[in-house]
């Protein structure tokens, strides 16, 4: 089976089981060349059981999979590891402990111009200096980058990198992210992640798939995502958002705060959803709403409000002082997103 | 890598060290068949050989000239040998220098060897079995051929097979070893049976799991009965005898005044005294025809399936020749069976102990002793 | 956490198929002792039932048992604190102190417990210098609490090593943790640390069980009935070896027992490191003024395990050189005791491999079966395996029988246990991570074994080398049976002059085996030291 593709990596109807348990069910995921993406979900949801398919440490059970237009899985192919030049950056990073640093990243590499390479990733990744050290002497996040480093040594058509954040600590993993985007984004490398965090998947890929129960429930940009999910569940875990109901019709709905624009013409009864911070805050002693709440955080606040029977959680800048007890009018930004409301 | 180039390193050595040491060990293969009649070593040897070349060798001499031209090195006479290496490698050397027979000998413990002759089946390399116990060689009778009554009649009856399957070479009597400090030849019973009597109480050693006590009881159950038997094994419990591994640690344990005496074969104490000249220990010997002083033997037995019959037989011969017979009463201070033999001063000669009316034949019934010991509780 | 899973239907599984194929044809090779006890048992039809009904095969049965966990407890208490010591604290000449605790491996147990009987005995050294006092009897050296006591002072150096080794690569960052959750030292050390040592006490404990079980110097001076004793005195009053098959066969069910046992406790817990990255090594422990109970601890074990059976040789060495026979050992004899033992070394490593990959990194029924079966002929007197391999020897490769190749299978057979436990352990310490990084960054599997597994997996390779070594270079039922025809060691010569009473002939090569064994340890602890 041939199917042309313009994606370093293509996906179609993957589907594996372990021990009678379906981890992936009839996965359809693409990746743009020279992208970035990123997988996410909740543990348990399969993305980590999906990488490991892409690098070829599990075969799958029914499906394709495509790097370029090389086919390099399906129930009856399975390319080694070691022959798809994928490149993959571990959670636990994996590095060779008995290998110097220089070692470790010279590991992929063949003899010719390899120290070449190696002085020239180490310099990428601002390790200079480093080669002769042991990875027991690096700290958390120089091991991350050699192990990044170590991964891209041998050019890599596509590099996997489990978690690759999660095992450093808050102050140190922003400050990673945006170093391993720049590197990544320099060698123009196409990258796939797997991350359990929606802001590191929002904020770093150019392309994040959400994966719930086994399933791809929704491939898009991060703006995308965020203002337009498909599903209530992608809403629900990408980001806060309110519920309510309401009855739509064409490009209007109406609901417990009145008549709303739609992003998209629907009928009958349907569920809205509505980000925190569409929600505008104006303090008004005749407003339609009472704060009950108030979470400060500094840089936005976040507000419980009561609208008649409704409770909503709406953000909004720190200027305006809202204390519980204050009346305030509400107003919704822009069009909502509705999902057909489940028959049951 | 430093393991493997370690690894490497030591396999060399050990090859280096096992192939200079390999060249320097003398072996039993005849460097050049003329040797063999190079000057033997001890004076008796010397006298004894001229006998034996009539005697031993003469029976079979349509077949020891021609094994001796048409087999080379290759085609040597293979011999299991439950007896020691450094009491049968010399005897060897002595019987190639002889025959110039090349002999290839292995060397273990008499009863796995009968095991290990029973598992290997038609296959077995041996061609004869050299064993220090008549139970073990009895095991063995269905696998040995029918010897040659010129080798049979050399014997007393009483130290062969009632068959014909195997030759005593050598004999061993059962003794009472005592410590001459505490005990003197008078105080000593005339019967093993009395042993049981209440002034041995807690005075007594024996090895109930050793092969050669074994063989006694088998004797005992032979001759007496099964009711005497058990009678005297539980007699001697009651008489809180005490337990060795072996027939040495009693030789040493009386030596040093542990017990006052125990149940051991005669040659023990030469052993002992070996490393101590002055140990304060001694022979008794039972009275004639008790059946405490039965002798058993060491001998040999010639397999159906040998590969080297005329070689075999050639051996079996040697084995009742002067030479060898010489060779055991002196070296191991056990009996000579052939007559004619002097006998080594310092054990009492054979033809003064009247030896109980045993065919050793049937001492292959261990397994009935085995299970009587255990039953009288004397192995647990 | 995802689990492998055997898939052998699956064509491109060739590696696993491969894989449990080779196992599977060694655990077949390992179990060629038991088809020959059921051959000769299914012989024997009545004659097994009767020996089964004795009331002594019970006696035996129990009395195994219970000399087996005793000795396996009796291990674990010397064992377990004498590997912390020497691993993790600043014991005073901590290395010196290893070599010697580990040198009781190299004393075969005849001579040792034939020592402890010299100086405990009654009569014995010590009952000589404390007759002035006025003691006249010695507590019984003889019988059970013996027999368990010299085994112990023989088995504990498996469970120091193989806890060493895990002590070694433990993650401190585990036992930090806890240390930062409040624990105190103590705490730490029963709910963390012991849990994560669990396969190395569990393989140290298996070899010493099996050990305990398969002994026959010691119980046999010691006079207590176990198993063994009662297989050879089998087979030196029936020739027909139906008792002793029987025997056999309700050993390898008691040691299937203890493996089935073993297993349950294994669980389903990773062992390697759950932490990014790699660690530091662990923290050394001050012992303040707690290092003069541990010096007293190291030199009691000591002064039973290592120089009681020296003190023995050495004076019958004297006694020996006094009455000018004692330099009566060959140079090849040497040689031969040494190149048997590195070849069987490096063959039991080679046969391991397989097993133990297959057991840790394709976990499965089928899997664990073929390496549980292997450890059959570790748990068997050396005389029953030997008669095995002379019956399929001489009957299905009389061109093999009795050569030099031969008799490496069957130290295999005997002695694989000890080389799988070691791998094992050091195995379950590699995240498969590291080969599946290595095969990410383009190398074959086997380029990654090679470059990646095999320097890891170092310390468990040394140690079931030297184990397998030290074992082999002590070997002699299946030494003399089936070694080439002429072919001594220095246990052979051992055996041949103990067997001829000469005690003080038997001193030369019990010291020169001594001293191949302590070349062994030496290096075994050198290698230790640079990883």
């Amino acid at each position: 089976m041939h199917e042309p593709t313009t994606f370093a990596i293509n996906c179609r109807d993957v589907s594996k089981t372990f021990n009678a348990t379906k981890v992936l069910d009839q996965i359809d995921f693409q990746l743009p060349s020279g992208s970035l993406g990123a997988l996410l979900g909740p543990s348990g949801c399969g993305k980590t059981t999906l990488l490991r398919l892409i690098a070829g440490f599990e075969t799958i059970d029914q499906g394709h999979i495509w790097l370029g237009d090389r086919e390099i899985a399906s129930a009856k192919t399975h390319v080694p590891t070691e022959q798809r030049q994928i490149g993959m950056v571990f959670q636990e990073y994996a590095l060779f402990p008995h290998l110097t640093v220089g070692q470790n990243i010279g590991y992929g590499l063949g003899r010719q111009a390899r120290q070449q390479r190696i002085d020239e990733l180490l310099e990428l990744v601002g390790l200079a200096g480093l080669a002769k050290r042991m990875p027991h002497e690096l700290s958390g996040g120089q091991q991350q980058r050699v192990a990044l480093a170590r991964a891209l040594a041998p050019n890599p058509q596509l590099l996997l990198l489990d978690e690759p954040f999660s095992n450093l600590d808050a102050g140190l993993r922003d400050q990673v992210r945006t170093a391993t985007k720049q590197i990544l984004r320099h060698v123009g490398a196409t990258a796939l992640f797997v991350t359990h965090d929606q802001e590191e998947a929002l904020s770093l890929a150019d392309h994040v798939t959400v994966m719930l129960g086994g399933k791809v429930m929704q491939s898009a940009s991060p703006h995308e995502l965020y203002l337009r999910p498909t599903s209530q569940a992608v809403a629900q875990f990408v980001g806060e958002a309110n519920f309510l109901a309401g009855i739509a019709r064409d490009n209007s709905v109406e609901c417990g705060l009145g008549q709303l624009l739609l992003t998209k013409p629907m009928h009958g009864p349907v569920t809205l959803m509505i980000r925190p911070e569409a929600l505008q805050l104006v303090p008004d002693p005749t407003g339609n709403g009472q704060i009950l709440g108030q979470r400060f955080y500094g840089h936005d606040q976040l507000l419980d409000v009561q609208i008649g029977a409704l409770h909503l959680a709406a953000r909004t800048g720190p200027r305006l002082d809202l204390a519980p007890n204050l009346r305030v009018a509400v107003n919704v930004q822009g069009p909502v997103v509705a999902f057909q409301a489940e028959s049951s | 890598m430093k393991l493997v180039r370690s690894l490497m390193l030591l396999l060399c050595l050990s090859m280096v060290i096992a192939a200079c040491g390999g060249a320097a060990t003398p072996t039993t293969a005849p460097a050049a068949p003329t040797t063999a009649a190079a000057t033997p070593t001890t004076a008796s040897a010397a006298e004894a050989t001229a006998t034996v070349e009539v005697t031993a060798v003469a029976e079979v001499s349509p077949t020891v000239p021609t094994t001796t031209t048409t087999e080379p090195a290759g085609g040597s006479l293979v011999v299991y040998s439950g007896r020691s290496e450094s009491l049968v490698a010399p005897l060897l050397e002595l019987f190639t220098q002889e025959t110039g027979i090349a002999v290839e000998v292995r060397y273990g413990d008499t009863a796995e060897m009968a095991a290990q002759i029973l598992e290997e089946g038609e296959n077995s390399p041996a061609d004869v079995f050299f064993g220090q116990d008549a139970g073990a060689l009895g095991a063995l009778s269905d696998r040995f051929v029918q010897l040659d009554s010129s080798l049979l009649s050399l014997v007393d009856p009483r130290f062969a097979s009632s068959g014909g399957k195997w030759v005593g070479a050598s004999g061993r009597a059962r003794v009472l070893v005592y410590n001459t400090d505490v005990l003197t030849s008078t105080d000593l019973p005339a019967s093993i049976l009395d042993l049981t009597k209440p002034e041995w109480k807690g005075r007594l050693a024996w090895a109930p799991t050793n092969g050669s006590l074994q063989a006694f009881v088998t004797a005992l159950r032979v001759s007496q009965g099964e009711d005497v038997a058990k009678q005297w094994l539980e007699g001697l419990i009651a008489n809180e005898i005490k337990v060795y591994e072996s027939n040495s640690a009693i030789v040493k344990a009386v030596a040093n005044g542990e017990v006052d005496a125990g149940l051991v074969n005669h040659y023990y104490l030469f052993a002992l005294k070996k490393d101590q000249p002055d140990a304060k220990a001694a022979n008794h010997y039972f009275s004639n025809g008790d059946i405490g002083s039965l002798v058993n033997v060491a001998g040999v037995g010639i397999l159906q399936t040998a590969k080297n019959p005329a070689a075999a037989q050639a051996f079996a011969s040697f084995l009742l020749s002067e030479t060898a017979q010489n060779y055991f009463t002196e070296k191991t201070n056990e009996y000579p069976l052939v007559a004619g033999i002097t006998t080594n001063p310092a054990i009492k000669p054979l033809s003064e102990i009247t030896t109980p009316d045993i065919d050793l034949s049937n001492l292959k019934d261990l397994q009935g002793t085995l299970e009587l010991l255990q039953d009288v509780g004397a192995i647990q | 956490m995802v689990f492998k899973r055997l898939q052998l239907t699956r064509p491109r599984r060739w590696p696993a198929l491969m894989l449990t194929i080779s196992a599977g044809l060694i655990a077949l090779m390992m179990v060629l002792p038991l088809g020959y006890l059921l051959l000769r048992t299914s012989e024997a039809g009545d004659a097994a039932w009767a020996q089964l009904q004795r009331p002594t095969t019970l006696r035996v049965f129990t009395g195994s048992a219970l000399l087996a966990i005793t000795v396996t407890l009796g291990s674990l208490l010397i064992g377990l604190p004498l590997a912390w010591l020497t691993t993790r604290t600043n014991l005073p000449g901590a290395r010196i102190w290893l070599g010697l605790i580990m040198l009781p491996m190299a004393i075969p147990s005849y001579i040792g417990a034939w020592a402890i009987i010299a100086v405990l005995g009654p009569r014995g050294l010590l009952q000589q210098w404390l007759a002035p006092l006025g003691v006249e009897r010695l507590p019984e050296v003889y019988g059970f609490w013996g027999a368990a006591g010299a085994l112990i002072l023989f088995g504990y150096p498996y469970i120091v090593l193989n806890v060493r080794v895990a002590l070694r690569k433990l993650d401190p960052a585990l036992e930090e943790a806890a240390r930062s959750l409040g624990q105190r030292s103590g705490q730490i050390f029963w709910r963390i640390t012991l849990p994560q040592l669990r396969p190395a006490l569990a393989a140290g404990s298996l070899l010493v069980v099996l050990y305990a079980l398969s002994d026959f110097g010691a119980v046999s001076l010691l006079r207590y009935s176990s198993f063994t004793r009662a297989i050879y005195l089998q087979y030196r009053a029936s020739f027909d070896r139906t008792g002793a098959a029987v025997l056999s066969l309700l050993l390898v069910g008691l040691a299937c027992g203890l493996l089935a046992a073993e297993a349950l406790s294994r669980g389903r817990a990773r062992y390697y490191r759950s932490s990014a990255g790699v660690s530091r090594q662990a923290k050394v422990v001050e012992l303040g003024r707690w290092r003069w109970p541990a010096l007293l601890f190291c030199s009691v074990v000591v002064l039973f395990a290592v120089v009681l059976p020296i003190v023995a040789i050495v004076a019958w060495l004297i006694i020996g050189i006094r009455s000018g026979q004692a330099w009566n050992v060959q140079l090849a004899d040497l040689g031969n005791s040494l190149l048997a033992a590195s070849l069987a070394a490096l063959v039991t490593i080679v046969l391991a491999f397989p097993v133990v990959f297959l057991a840790v990194r394709y976990p499965s029924r089928l899997t664990s079966l073929i390496e549980r079966a292997t450890y059959v002929g570790y748990a068997l007197p050396g005389i029953v395996v030997a008669l095995a391999l002379v019956f399929w020897g001489a009957n299905y490769v009389p061109w093999a029988y009795q050569t030099l190749g031969l008799l490496i299978l069957a130290y295999a057979v005997r002695f694989l246990p000890q080389a799988i436990g070691s791998l094992r352990t050091s195995l379950l310490q590699i995240n498969p991570r590291l080969e599946e990084a290595g095969r990410s960054l383009g190398q074959p599997p086997w380029r990654v074994v090679l470059s990646i597994t095999l320097p890891l997996l170092r310390p468990g390779i040394v140690s079931g080398a030297a184990l397998v070594f030290l074992s082999t270079l002590k070997e002699l039922p299946a030494t003399l049976l089936l070694g080439p025809t002429g072919f001594h060691t220095l246990a052979t010569d051992i055996w041949n002059n103990t067997t001829e009473l000469r005690f003080s002939q038997t001193a030369l090569p019990a010291l020169l085996l001594m001293l191949a064994a302590c070349g062994s340890l030496a290096l075994l602890l050198a290698n230790e030291r640079k990883t």
